[in-house]
């Protein structure tokens, strides 16, 4: 009886739904991905940092402060005055690593542009024409990606000079070798659709092919790959300060600031602790973005 | 009345494990202005490969001889940036699948007015108001905001018909339609075909139409030219094929369709398959499924013989 009572069925895809608040979207895409905003909510306080850095440190980084040690020449801890304590040569450590976002930032997001165009470039060119000339890029990146890339930066920065400049160019030149093959790979998927077919009858020359057609379609990888090259390049750029080879004391990073804290760890600990803590952060921040990123823009997931 | 495209002795092998085999062998055929040619036969009988190539499509490792002639240029000849400014824009080409041939990432307007620029020097601007009134001609109601939507908001025969309006936007010479309909529900089929017809009669356009639907050939086409494993087997007015047909695959594949009228009789099915690139028969390629096969098909292929006027087949059974 009751399943003849047809109510009439809602209809729910017949009228628009009403838009949503700007706000409740928000809101409920943050519950969704609370990893990506995460990720973005840290890079977002490391652009402030860097930006600001002139005004809200509370020092001078590279001045050095006589009660900034005590009289046995140890630096001294949390205070007022310093709030995260002083380094070896009795410098705020906040300030320094404000300043030190700056570097950070700064090699990471540069570099990652130039592996970027290098390895969209090379990967699209490979995979769209195939053949000899597939087989001369891909191993060259093989090659690439065959040293350690910290190794590799040290070794072109040690035939440049220790420099901002030559350790960006250097990570910026050596690290674009995954980015090249997924590129690669998406170009060879892409490649086959009729779309690019369709357009080859239209009269489009190949470059437009490569980067008016097909480069869109595959925007999605390359963008999260990058956000992760980030990160990446940031710990590079580390590496090689902390090894002397990149930013060259007293201009503050990370990097040389940890390598500064290991000789006096064992008296003041946070002299290691909070460059390090900032490192991880900022690499955590660009990796979360990069994952959040990554199943927002991957298309099974239907969740938006 | 000339002929607009004429395609002489075409020869397509393919490379397969460091062989070549050959996909189209020896076909000829020409389309005069303002006519529709039918190029009808099954999967794999070399009808798209005959289309891609006269697009110059095909990619490597792929050898092509003989002669594609464009209004008298051999098009087989023609440096590539020249064949980039005929493609689109001369000849151009509507293909199966209207689902994937419209890239997802451009909006509509975009992908129209890109051979307008590319070919027409139009600015952005005329481009736009020229595209605008080609979705109009194509049928495509509310055009101005169409022109601003992505491909997946528009239904298989939108997108089919926005396929037609980006083939036509330079008033090409020739249309080269890849099986147009295929992939469309059988109403839109209808309207698609009619479409086709009237923007070619509007703009004087030859139209090559591959297909393997006969319904598709008698409602469009003045001429047909049947395929066979790669060779032309018989090719005439729409008319006398229907009428009068001569090969015995031609035969079959009209017994094989369903009829409205008449007594209700089974339909009959060709025997056998399609022979693989690999595997060539000896003479006639259509002798092993043909009924009527002869000693000397199974020898050697025949040659074309003329039926009635410009009504050729290539059958032993017509040799005098």
């Amino acid at each position: 009886m009751a399943a003849m009572q047809f109510e009439t069925p809602p209809a729910p895809a017949a009228a628009a739904p009403p838009a949503k608040p700007f706000t409740k979207k928000f809101w409920k895409s943050v519950r969704d991905f609370p990893m990506l905003y995460l990720g973005a909510l840290i890079i977002v306080l490391l652009i402030l940092a860097a930006v600001l850095a002139p005004v809200i440190s509370p020092h001078n980084p590279t001045t050095q402060f006589s009660d900034g040690l005590t009289e046995s020449g140890i630096p001294v801890g949390p205070s007022a005055k310093f709030p995260l304590g002083a380094d070896n040569l009795g410098r705020d450590i906040l300030s320094r690593v404000l300043y030190g976002a700056q570097v950070s930032l700064l090699v990471g997001v540069i570099s990652t542009v130039i592996n970027l165009v290098l390895g969209v470039l090379v990967g699209t060119v490979a995979g769209y024409f195939g053949g000899w000339v597939d087989n001369v890029l891909m191993r060259v990146t093989d090659i690439i990606l065959a040293f350690p890339l910290l190794l590799f930066a040290m070794a072109l920065v040690a035939v440049l000079g220790p420099s901002l400049w030559n350790v960006l160019f250097a990570i910026g030149v050596l690290g674009w070798g995954t980015m090249a093959r997924v590129v690669r790979g998406q170009v060879l998927a892409v490649k086959e659709f009729e779309y690019v077919q369709a357009e080859r009858a239209l009269g489009a020359s190949n470059t437009r092919i490569m980067f008016r057609v097909i480069l869109p379609n595959i925007i999605g990888p390359v963008i999260v790959l990058s956000t992760l090259n980030v990160g990446q390049n940031i710990l590079v750029e580390a590496g090689l300060s902390f090894l002397g080879i990149g930013i060259q004391p007293p201009t503050p990073s990370w990097g040389n600031m940890i390598e500064a804290g290991m000789q006096t760890y064992q008296v003041a600990p946070w002299t290691l602790w909070f460059p390090g803590l900032a490192l991880v952060i900022a690499v955590l921040g660009f990796n979360l973005l990069g994952d959040g990123l990554r199943d927002i823009l991957d298309p099974r997931n239907t969740q938006h | 009345m000339g002929n607009i495209l004429e395609v002489e002795n075409l020869n397509i092998q393919f490379r397969l494990d460091e062989k070549y085999y050959t996909a189209v062998q020896d076909v000829s055929f020409s389309i005069r202005e303002g006519e529709t040619l039918g190029l009808v036969g099954e999967s794999g009988c070399g009808k798209s490969v005959t289309s891609l190539s006269i697009m110059r499509l095909l990619q490597p490792p792929t050898q092509i001889s003989g002669q594609i002639r464009y209004k008298g240029k051999n098009l087989l000849d023609l440096p590539e940036k020249q064949m980039r400014s005929i493609r689109g824009n001369e000849i151009s080409m509507i293909f199966q699948e209207p689902m994937t041939s419209l890239n997802p990432v451009h909006r509509i307007g975009t992908q129209i007015s890109e051979s307008l620029i590319l070919h027409k020097d139009l600015s952005g601007k005329q481009a736009r108001q020229e595209t605008i009134r080609l979705l109009q001609s194509v049928g495509i109601p509310r055009p101005e905001q169409i022109v601003d939507e992505f491909p997946h908001q528009l239904s298989g025969g939108m997108r089919q018909r926005v396929m037609i309006a980006i083939a036509m936007a330079c008033k090409p010479q020739l249309l080269i339609a890849d099986e147009p309909t295929t992939a469309l529900d059988v109403t839109i089929q209808a309207q698609i075909l009619d479409l086709m017809r009237k923007v070619a009669r509007e703009n004087r356009t030859s139209i090559l139409l591959i297909t393997h639907d006969l319904g598709v050939v008698a409602e469009m086409c003045d001429r047909v030219a049947v395929m066979y494993a790669g060779r032309i087997v018989e090719e005439g007015p729409v008319r006398q094929i229907f009428r009068n047909p001569q090969h015995p695959y031609t035969q079959g594949l009209l017994a094989s369709l369903p009829k409205v009228d008449g007594p209700r009789t089974r339909l009959q099915p060709i025997e056998g398959n399609v022979p693989s690139l690999k595997n060539m028969p000896q003479g006639c390629r259509f002798a092993p499924r043909c009924r009527r096969a002869m000693d000397v098909c199974r020898q050697r292929d025949a040659d074309f013989h003329l039926v009635e006027d410009a009504h050729r087949v290539r059958c032993w059974l017509h040799a005098e």
